[in-house]
């Protein structure tokens, strides 16, 4: 069904940018860095690698869309052995969003011209916890969170190189509570910060010239 | 400056692909908290008396029984008490000991919802006694390690009596190599203990590792202890037998899977001629492990010195009324990972 909304989403935005009040459209693929940290005391902070893809229309200086932010390397928090000290398993976050922003690109005309860029998202977030025994390499439980919103915000420049496309600089910063639950009981409530530096290229269309 | 989006473009999905093959940059768990949940149904009948059956296709797998449940009135309160003794909470991830910090959360099922019972309790406790084996194998094929083993065979036993200082605790030793060359019977005098270890004299190149293990696993066949358990060194396979019933691992583990012992086994791999498989089944609710090093070694006594002494008394404890119709529970048990 998500996929359907998805689609459905996708085909409106590709829709509105090629009519009349269209006026843009955006394609743009990112990763880079991230460390993910949560308000957990005894779980430190991981780095992760983050994968997004966005499509997004509308008007030159702001455009709606949809998104889909992934990671290649997951969130994942390792636990050592007290008397051996050996790696024992590891815990991994396996998290891929589902979402829509708003974006606001200052440039005059973001075609051609470098411009700041803040966006604003919200997503649904479909995460498992994946628990994996490292000496065997045997995955000992896996279970889904919670179905849980996200938002997310970013901070950056996007700076043409070529015709139409662009570079993209920028941090991110993604906000969601995460809940574990087996037959009704809570076994894990956290909340989840994520920081991101993010490097990548976009495509950006100007239908009215 | 298509060559440069394209370049761009590369290092982006190399970095993302080079980084997912790599761990260093993952985070550390610094304590490992989680719930167990144990499912049952309580019945208290004239007839059948008190009962509280474990539901085991809900109950976490990470609780493991021992002996069978008692059920008792205690005449000073009145109320119903049943205990499940000798309980060890362990999976693959390791030994949990429960947070006794936090109490357990009881939970009926009332009309389909999970109502917290004010009136009922369950409570774990530390075992009130424990019994261990030592099997310790002195072959000659130790060389100079023997004095370390015995070493560190003895700082395990000192843990043990210091771990479980408000506990009754024994513990026996059995030596072995071609045949059981030393044995002392359940002690609870540290010296005692110590002086067996040391007294131990290495013995010829043979292991007869199945034959000492039985002989471990009987020595605690007429104990009373509420957490039962052998330990077994050996560098080495089994590689000889006085009875053709020990001349596979069978025979030792139908009587572990039957008992209520917990089976510990450490494979020193320094020599290289462990019978890993075999130790790794004999390990029968308890750990095993093959350390290579005796720097490794002295860890993995310390670690099983830990799992060993992590045994609990669980007491559910409720009023007398008779109850025909099963009611079912829901227990909610707080553990820390090990």
């Amino acid at each position: 069904m998500r996929r359907v909304w998805f689609g459905f989403l996708c085909s409106l935005l590709v829709g509105i940018s090629f009519g009349s009040n269209g006026q843009n459209l955006l394609l743009e693929v990112k990763s880079g860095y991230g460390i993910a940290h949560t308000n957990r005391l005894d779980y430190k902070f991981s780095g992760f690698v983050p994968l997004h893809m966005s499509l997004g229309g509308g008007l030159k200086n702001l455009q709606i869309g949809v998104d889909v932010m992934m990671n290649p390397l997951e969130v994942g928090h390792i636990f050592y052995d007290e008397f051996t000290e050996e790696r024992r398993f590891i815990e991994k976050t396996k998290q891929r969003v589902y979402g829509g922003f708003l974006r606001l690109n200052t440039a005059a005309e973001p075609e051609d011209n470098a411009g700041f860029i803040a966006k604003f998202g919200m997503g649904y977030v479909d995460a498992t916890r994946e628990v994996v025994v490292l000496e065997s390499d045997q995955t000992y439980s896996k279970k889904k969170f919670e179905p849980t919103f996200l938002v997310n915000g970013e901070l950056g420049v996007s700076i043409p190189f070529v015709s139409m496309g662009h570079i993209y600089f920028g941090y991110g910063f993604h906000y969601n509570k995460m809940t574990l639950k087996e037959h009704g009981i809570v076994l894990d409530d956290y909340k989840q910060f994520r920081h991101l530096i993010l490097l990548g290229v976009n495509l950006s269309v100007d239908f009215t010239n | 400056m298509k060559k440069l989006f394209l370049g761009i473009g590369f290092v982006l999905v190399a970095l993302a692909m080079a980084l997912s093959g790599c761990d260093k940059f993952y985070g550390t768990i610094e304590r490992y908290e989680t719930n167990l949940l144990l499912f049952g149904e309580f019945t208290n009948t004239i007839n059948a008396g008190a009962e509280l059956s474990v539901d085991n296709g809900l109950t976490s797998p990470e609780i493991q029984f021992g002996s069978s449940d008692t059920a008792f009135v205690d005449s000073g309160t009145n109320r119903i008490n049943i205990e499940f003794r000798d309980m060890r909470f362990y999976s693959d991830l390791g030994t949990y000991q429960v947070d006794l910090e936090k109490g357990i959360l009881v939970e009926e099922l009332n009309e389909g919802e999970w109502e917290e019972d004010p009136e009922s309790f369950l409570t774990a406790k530390p075992s009130r006694s424990l019994d261990v084996v030592l099997v310790i194998d002195v072959s000659s094929s130790l060389g100079s390690d023997v004095a370390l083993v015995k070493q560190y065979a003895s700082q395990f036993v000192e843990y043990l009596f210091s771990q479980n200082s408000n506990t009754n605790t024994r513990i026996g030793v059995i030596g072995f190599s071609e045949g059981i060359v030393g044995e002392l019977g359940l002690s609870s005098s540290i010296n005692e203990v110590n002086n067996a270890i040391n007294g131990l004299q290495e013995g010829l190149n043979a292991t007869t590792l199945y034959e000492a293990m039985n002989a471990g696993v009987d020595a605690l066949q007429n104990s009373t202890a509420e957490g039962l358990a052998v330990v077994t060194f050996t560098d080495g396979r089994n590689n000889s037998f006085t009875d053709q019933a020990f001349a596979t691992s069978d025979f030792v583990y139908s009587k572990l899977v039957e008992s209520n012992v917990s089976s510990y086994t450490i494979g020193f791999t320094g020599k290289g001629s462990v019978d890993e498989q075999a130790l790794s089944r004999l390990a029968v609710g308890g750990l095993y492990a093959f350390p290579e090093t005796t720097d490794d070694l002295l860890k993995v006594f310390n670690k099983f010195a830990n799992s060993v002494s992590s045994t609990y008394l669980l007491t559910y404890d409720r009023n007398v009324s008779e109850i025909v119709e099963p009611v079912r529970y829901r227990f909610t048990i707080p553990v820390i990972l090990y």
